[in-house]
């Protein structure tokens, strides 16, 4: 074990498969897809909606579930997690003697809240007055923690960035344990937004065959919602303490492209150099790479683009490295999909098995690599990579290692 | 009954990060003169920004911008080539006039009123992306904070994220409303108020420009009493980034070094220190 290692520890998460690691791990390598049909605007003009929504969000134990219930959904979202990793770290007694950091990936946190509170009949977004303090700041209250805390945002990579920072803060010895991840939601608004922008599939007619991330006859994503906080945690005291580890959080790179504030740029070169930042920093080969859990929403430009860049940072290994998007059955979780995706590529690594990407029945030419395509691959996992680009042009490229 | 954490700290900082600043501007603009400033950004001929870049973005983000493209001109080493710079930007709350134009239109027309712009332009990573992709910047781009605690955010993250083994640079920057705009709807604001922000080049090491400190103490002990207001300032009464770029200007002046220090809002106490570049041996 090398000084500079990072572990993760604990998870707390509440995807669309699932809101522990072993339930999501069992229904993405089953190839379950979490999109059903989401009604927003029951008599709205848009089409039939769909998305890959959460149920009721667990209750952290030892909460009141009266006072919990009264707390605004992403603070409920983002508390849940949170406190749940630490409990799943085995930290939570202890939580109080150590610096205990929190950053989360929150891409629009303020357009969410107001939203939620307009259509609930408040005026929060015209009584300034009222924003007195972030969600990050309220969890880190809540559970409180002594260490600092920061919400970060770039777009659909944040909580990759959370990751990132987190990992930076234990090498810095800023804290002694680091709570990173990310959570969203999917709302009327955003969801209009999206399709106004017409980055999201418009296969109404069956909902779960509609992310498609690689496939020939994919037509924009499918917008998902949860969260997932893991516990990073450094290695003399996850050694020190004989903590139970899910995975290393091996390194990571991050570029922009500097191309356009929604559409991937055309060169693969900056979101390529990401990829191969995060292999130097873990100190990993193209060639030592397990698996590649791409981030490929199912955009008919985005997954041509992230096509060209693997094959750029991969070279020869390209073709022998399994890829595939766990999107098509999340869906796209914006804010919390590079932590959700972080997940998965444990799940490969725990359980040596590499997920799916289904709906995958005709793979585009233009996207040629190794896919793992609707069926889960038992195969050796010694190291992984995740990727995140979000609007505005950032690259993100995160490695992780078995323990 | 309210109750409050009081915190005891040791003598020397728990973590203590420093780097240099080696060029800052601040730019100020009322609602009024937003649109001569959106419109006139990028209009000189050798303007690195695209016309009509800033067409959508929000006022904050125009700020930036200006502030960011004005400490770029007093960048102490002409013709550097910024293309691998960082990018971190923490606004205050930003999108709240554009936010609440797209809640009352949402509200009044349904979903086919929201704007396609809404969600590149009015979130958190709106003026860190906008300012990466304007001015061509490859390095990480991302948004801090976002609520009233982000001047606080901003400084730890981004001293702690400019790793000398990857970045040449960063440029930090920090936006808000001197106060925040209470919205007509209509896309102004009820109030006068006056958009902010402040730019900073932040280059590894100390030996360029001003150094500038960040020093963390982590508290000792935690005391919870009982009876004593939330410890929670309200935002108004937190050092804001009057006092930050107030800091700079002294430095520009002439000042041999400016101390600012303030509690953290998660019990720890951070200490900037300002020091010009003469000086900088007696840090």
């Amino acid at each position: 074990m090398r000084d500079n290692t990072v572990w993760i520890t604990g998870i707390g998460a509440v995807t669309p498969l699932g809101n522990d690691f072993s339930t999501f791990a069992d229904n993405l390598l089953a190839g379950r897809s979490g999109v059903r049909e989401t009604p927003l605007y029951p008599h709205g003009p848009l089409p039939r909606q769909f998305a890959a929504a959460i149920g009721d969000i667990p209750v952290p134990p030892g909460w009141d579930p009266g006072s919990f219930s009264q707390l605004a959904r992403l603070e409920q979202l983002s508390l849940s997690c949170a406190a749940r990793a630490l409990t799943d770290a085995g930290l939570w007694e202890q939580r109080q003697d150590l610096r205990v950091g929190i950053v989360l990936g929150m891409g629009a946190e303020y357009l969410r809240v107001w939203e939620l509170d307009i259509l609930a009949g408040g005026r929060r977004v015209f009584e300034p007055e009222r924003d007195v303090q972030s969600v990050v700041h309220a969890v880190r209250e809540k559970l409180d923690l002594s260490g600092p805390a920061a919400a970060l945002a770039a777009a659909c990579a944040s909580s990759g960035f959370a990751l990132a920072l987190a990992r930076r803060w234990i090498q810095l010895d800023l804290v002694d344990v680091c709570l990173a991840g990310g959570c969203d939601l999917v709302t009327p608004m955003a969801y209009a937004g999206f399709h106004n922008l017409r980055a999201l599939s418009r296969r109404t007619d069956d909902p779960e065959k509609a992310s498609r991330p690689f496939d020939r006859d994919r037509d924009g994503f499918v917008m998902g919602e949860g969260g997932t906080v893991f516990v990073l945690e450094p290695n003399n005291l996850a050694g020190q303490r004989d903590a139970r580890v899910y995975g290393e959080l091996a390194g990571c790179g991050t570029t922009s492209d500097a191309s356009h504030m929604v559409i991937p740029s055309s060169d693969p070169q900056p979101a390529s150099r990401a990829m191969q930042m995060a292999l130097e920093n873990a100190g990993v080969r193209p060639q030592d790479l397990g698996y590649v859990n791409a981030h490929a929403a199912g955009t008919p430009v985005g997954d041509r683009a992230e096509t060209r860049a693997l094959r750029l940072a991969l070279g020869e290994s390209a073709m022998h490295v399994p890829v595939s998007s766990t999107k098509s059955m999340t869906g796209h979780l914006l804010s919390a999909a590079a932590a959700v995706e972080a997940m998965a590529c444990l799940v490969a690594l725990q359980r040596q098995t590499i997920p799916p990407t289904i709906n995958l029945d005709n793979p585009d030419e233009e996207c040629c690599l190794l896919h793992v395509a609707n069926q889960a691959w038992d195969r050796p996992v010694r190291v992984a990579a995740s990727n995140s680009f979000g609007f505005g042009g950032s690259n993100i490229c995160l490695v992780l290692r078995a323990a | 009954m309210a109750a409050t954490r009081l915190a005891v700290f040791r003598d020397t900082p728990d973590c203590d990060i420093a780097c240099a600043v080696a060029a800052h501007a601040m730019v100020e603009a009322c609602p009024e003169a937003m649109e001569t400033l959106r419109t006139t950004l990028g209009q000189e001929s050798d303007s690195p920004l695209p016309p009509r870049f800033l067409r959508y973005a929000d006022e904050q983000t125009v700020v930036g911008m200006a502030a960011v493209l004005q400490a770029m001109a007093a960048f102490p080493v002409p013709r550097t080539d910024f293309s691998d710079w960082g990018v971190l930007a923490a606004p205050c709350l930003l999108g709240r006039i554009n936010g609440a134009c797209t809640l009352s239109k949402f509200q009044q027309s349904g979903p086919a009123a929201v704007s396609p712009h809404a969600i590149p332009q009015l979130s958190l990573h709106s003026v860190s992306s906008a300012i990466s992709v304007g001015l061509g910047m490859h390095g990480p781009n991302f948004g801090i904070g976002g609520g009233p605690e982000s001047l606080a955010e901003g400084l730890t993250v981004g001293l702690s994220f400019l790793d000398e083994t990857i970045l040449p640079g960063i440029w930090l920057v920090f936006t808000q409303w001197d106060r925040e705009p209470i919205p007509d709807g209509l896309g102004g604001s009820c109030i006068d108020t006056v958009c902010r922000a402040v730019a900073m080049a932040l280059v590894p090491g100390t030996t360029a420009g001003a150094t500038l400190r960040l020093s963390l103490w982590h508290p000792l002990r935690r005391l919870k009493v009982v009876g004593l207001p939330s410890r929670t300032a309200p935002p108004d009464r937190r050092p804001g980034l009057m006092e930050l770029s107030g800091a700079l200007a002294a430095l520009t002046a002439g000042n041999q070094s400016a101390r600012w220090s303030y509690p953290l809002p998660w019990g720890g106490r951070m200490e900037l220190l300002l020091v010009a570049k003469r000086h900088m041996k007696a840090v």
